[in-house]
C-alpha cells in the first residue's frame, strides 16, 4: 500500500530538474506563442517585398477597386534586381503604388516623393486664382480671418468665402465675425475649390455651422486583420450642430477635382446639410484616412487605411457628385468671370 | 547560597527588562532611494513602424520600502515611481521617435533570511505602466500610447559584505509580469477614429504569459561614503507583447547612480514625533 501511494504521488512532485524544465517551458514555451514578424532585409528586393506586404495587408481599397495585387507583385518583382540604383528603385516602387490610383498613397524618401496625380490632372481645373481675386469677387480689399478670405459680392447681396486649406485653423470667433459681416446677405457661397484637405476635425467644425441638429453624415471603418476584406463594423460620423453659431440661409459649396481628402469629407457632410447645394465639378475623392509605415531602407509610405462612407453608406473614395455640375467656360474666364461662382449666384438669386 | 541565587535571578530578570525596553523603542523606518541614470533604448512599435528604433534616454527612479509593523519583520510594502525620456531613430536615421514613459508600482514582499549576510524578498506588485511614443513623420498615426496594468512577480536578494568600517551591500532584483490588462490599438485604426468617433473596440486586451513576456533585472552596489549611502547599478528591462496581430518590443538597458536614505514618518495623533526629532515645520 505504501509503495502504491508512493508511485501515485511521485509523478506530481517535480524534481529539481523538473522545476527547471517547467520554468524553461514557461519562459520559452509561451514565447513561441508570439509570432515574430518577418523582417525584410534592406536590399532592393527586401524593400520591394516590404512595401508590397504593407499594401497587401493594410491598404483598404484593394477589393473595392478590384486590384489584383498578387499579379502586380509578379509584374513589378521582375523589374527589381540588385543593380537598381536608389533612384531607379524609388521610381519602380512609386509606379507600383500608382496602380492603386489613390492620391493618399505616397512614397517619401530624402530625395523624392512619389504621388499619383491623375485624379485631378485628367480633369479641367475649374479654378483660377486670377478670377477669384479679380474685382468682381474678392478684389484687392478682401478680409481675412483664420485662413478664410471673404467679401460681399453681387451688390453686397451674397457673402463669399474662399477657404483653400483645411490645415489652416479657424476659430468660432473667426466664424462669428465672418457670418456677422454677412448678416444682411441672402445667401453664402463657400468656395473649397483647390482645397486639398487637412484636418478632419476642421471639416466637422466648418460643417457644424450649417446644421440645425446633430446629424449622422457618414460612416467609417478600419482594418481589423490582414485580409483584403477584414473591416470593423461601420462607426457613425456625426456632424454636430454648433450650439451658438448657425447659418440658416442658403449656402452654396463650390467644388472642383482638387477638393480632396478632408475637403471631400466636408462636402460629404454638406451634401445633406439643410439649405446647402454643391455646385461645380465632382470632388477629387480621397475617402480613405491615410496611415503611415516604413520600409527597411527608411523610406516612408503613406496609404489609405480606413475607408469613409457617405450617409447612405456609399464609398466617397472616387469623389462626390455636385448637385449642379458646372465647368468654367473659357470665354467667361477670358472676361474675368468665374462661371461656377456666377452659377451659384444665379441659383440663390 | 539563597542570596547568591536571588542576585543571579535579579541580574537575569533585569537584563530581560532592559532588553524589553530596548525593543519597545524600535521605530519603523522607510528605506528610500532616488536614482538617475542613462539608458539605451530599443523600441519596436508596429503601429508606428515595423522598424526597430534605437536611441538613448535619461531615467529617474524613486522607491521606498517599509515593514508593515514593528512586530512583523517578515512582511514589507514597497512603492516605486520611475520615468524615462529619450529619443530613438530608425536604422537608417531617416526618422526619429520621441519616447517618454512612467511607471508606478506598489507591492508586498515576504522576507526570508537564508544566511546572516543574505536576505531574500519574494513577492509581487501591481504596476501601472504608461508610455508615449511620437513618430512625427507619420501622417495620421504619429503617436501611440502604451497603457498597461500588470500584476508582477518579483524577487530581491541582498548580500552584505563586511569591510573594516561599513558593509558593502550587493542587491539583485528580478521582476516579471504575470497577468494584467493593456491598451493596444488595431493596426488600421487611427486615434481620430478611436477617440473622436469613440470606436475603441479591440483595443483593450487581457495579458498573461501567452501574449506578454517581460523580465526586469537589476544589479546594484551600495556603499556608505561620507554622509550618504551611494548606490550604482545596472538594469535591463526587456518586454515583448502581442495583440491585434502586432508584436511590440521594449528593451531598455540602464546604468544608474543614486542615494539611499532612511525616513521615519510621524503624523496624526498616535504617531507623534519624539522630542529629540526636530524639523523646520514648513
Amino acid at each position: 500500500m505504501k509503495n502504491i501511494f508512493y508511485l501515485y504521488i511521485t509523478p506530481y512532485i517535480p524534481s529539481k530538474n523538473g522545476l527547471v524544465s517547467i520554468l524553461f517551458f514557461i519562459c520559452f514555451g509561451f514565447s513561441s506563442c508570439m509570432n515574430e514578424p518577418e523582417i525584410q532585409p534592406n536590399t532592393n528586393i527586401g524593400n520591394f517585398e516590404a512595401l508590397w506586404k504593407i499594401i497587401d495587408t493594410q491598404y483598404c481599397y484593394l477589393d473595392y477597386k478590384k486590384i489584383n495585387w498578387d499579379s502586380i507583385h509578379d509584374t513589378y518583382k521582375n523589374k527589381i534586381d540588385s543593380t537598381l540604383t536608389y533612384n531607379q528603385l524609388f521610381d519602380t516602387l512609386g509606379n507600383m503604388l500608382s496602380e492603386l490610383k489613390d492620391g493618399h498613397v505616397n512614397l517619401y524618401s530624402s530625395f523624392n516623393l512619389s504621388a499619383y496625380t491623375k485624379w485631378y490632372t485628367d480633369y479641367p481645373s475649374n479654378f483660377s486664382p486670377r478670377l477669384i481675386y479679380g474685382d468682381k469677387y474678392l478684389g484687392s480689399n478682401y478680409l481675412r480671418a483664420g485662413g478664410m478670405r471673404y467679401q460681399r459680392i453681387a451688390n453686397n447681396s451674397i457673402g463669399y468665402i474662399y477657404y483653400g486649406d483645411f490645415s489652416t485653423r479657424f476659430s468660432d470667433t473667426n466664424m462669428l465675425y465672418i457670418l456677422n459681416y454677412f448678416k444682411d446677405c441672402k445667401a453664402l457661397i463657400l468656395d473649397v475649390r483647390n482645397n486639398g484637405g487637412g484636418y478632419l476635425d476642421l471639416s466637422e467644425q466648418l460643417a457644424s455651422y450649417f446644421f440645425e441638429r446633430d446629424t449622422v453624415s457618414g460612416y467609417m471603418q478600419h482594418k481589423t486583420g490582414v485580409g483584403h476584406n477584414s473591416f470593423s463594423s461601420p462607426t457613425k460620423i456625426t456632424t454636430k450642430s454648433h450650439k451658438k453659431i448657425k447659418w440658416q440661409r442658403p449656402v452654396i459649396v463650390l467644388t472642383n477635382r482638387l477638393s480632396y481628402s478632408a475637403t471631400n469629407s466636408f462636402v460629404s457632410r454638406m451634401k445633406i446639410a439643410p439649405n446647402a447645394l454643391i455646385v461645380g465639378d465632382k470632388t477629387g475623392g480621397g475617402g480613405g484616412l491615410p496611415l503611415s509605415s516604413e520600409l527597411p531602407n527608411g523610406w516612408m509610405v503613406r496609404f489609405s487605411s480606413s475607408p469613409m462612407f457617405d450617409s447612405d453608406m456609399q464609398h466617397i473614395e472616387w469623389g462626390i457628385l455636385p448637385d449642379i455640375k458646372v465647368d468654367i467656360n473659357a470665354t467667361d474666364e477670358e472676361n474675368g468671370i468665374d462661371t461656377i461662382i456666377e452659377r451659384a449666384i444665379k441659383t440663390v438669386s | 547560597m539563597k542570596n547568591i541565587f536571588w542576585v543571579v535571578f535579579l541580574c537575569i530578570f533585569s537584563n530581560g527588562l532592559f532588553s524589553q525596553t530596548n525593543s519597545e523603542s524600535k521605530n519603523l523606518l522607510i528605506n528610500a532611494a532616488d536614482r538617475i541614470g542613462f539608458s539605451y533604448l530599443d523600441l519596436t512599435d508596429p503601429y508606428l513602424s515595423p522598424l526597430t528604433y534605437t536611441g538613448f534616454g535619461v531615467n529617474y527612479e524613486h522607491n521606498s520600502a517599509q515593514f508593515f509593523s514593528i512586530d512583523n519583520n517578515m512582511l514589507s510594502k514597497e512603492g516605486r515611481l520611475s520615468g524615462i525620456a529619450g529619443l530613438a531613430a530608425n536604422p537608417q536615421y531617416s526618422a526619429s521617435m520621441l519616447y517618454a514613459a512612467a511607471k508606478y508600482s506598489w507591492g508586498i514582499y515576504t522576507h526570508l533570511s537564508i544566511l546572516q549576510q543574505i536576505q531574500l524578498k519574494i513577492g509581487g506588485n501591481v504596476e501601472v505602466d504608461f508610455g508615449y511614443k511620437n513618430l512625427a513623420r507619420n501622417v495620421n498615426n504619429p503617436v501611440n500610447v502604451d497603457l498597461a496594468v500588470n500584476l508582477n512577480l518579483a524577487a530581491k536578494a541582498s548580500y552584505a559584505i563586511p569591510t573594516r568600517r561599513q558593509n558593502i551591500m550587493l542587491y539583485y532584483e528580478l521582476e516579471t509580469p504575470i497577468i494584467g490588462g493593456m491598451f493596444v490599438p488595431l493596426g488600421g485604426a487611427s486615434y481620430f477614429e478611436m477617440f473622436q468617433l469613440g470606436s475603441l473596440a479591440n483595443s483593450i486586451h487581457f495579458s498573461s504569459l501567452h501574449n506578454k513576456l517581460g523580465l526586469t533585472n537589476q544589479f546594484s552596489v551600495a556603499y556608505p561614503f561620507k554622509h550618504c549611502t551611494w548606490q550604482i547599478g545596472l538594469k535591463t528591462s526587456k518586454l515583448k507583447y502581442q495583440a491585434n496581430e502586432m508584436l511590440f518590443k521594449r528593451d531598455i538597458y540602464s546604468i544608474n547612480i543614486g542615494v539611499k536614505y532612511d525616513l521615519s514618518i510621524f503624523t496624526g495623533k498616535s504617531n507623534i514625533a519624539p522630542k529629540n526629532f526636530i524639523g523646520p515645520e514648513n
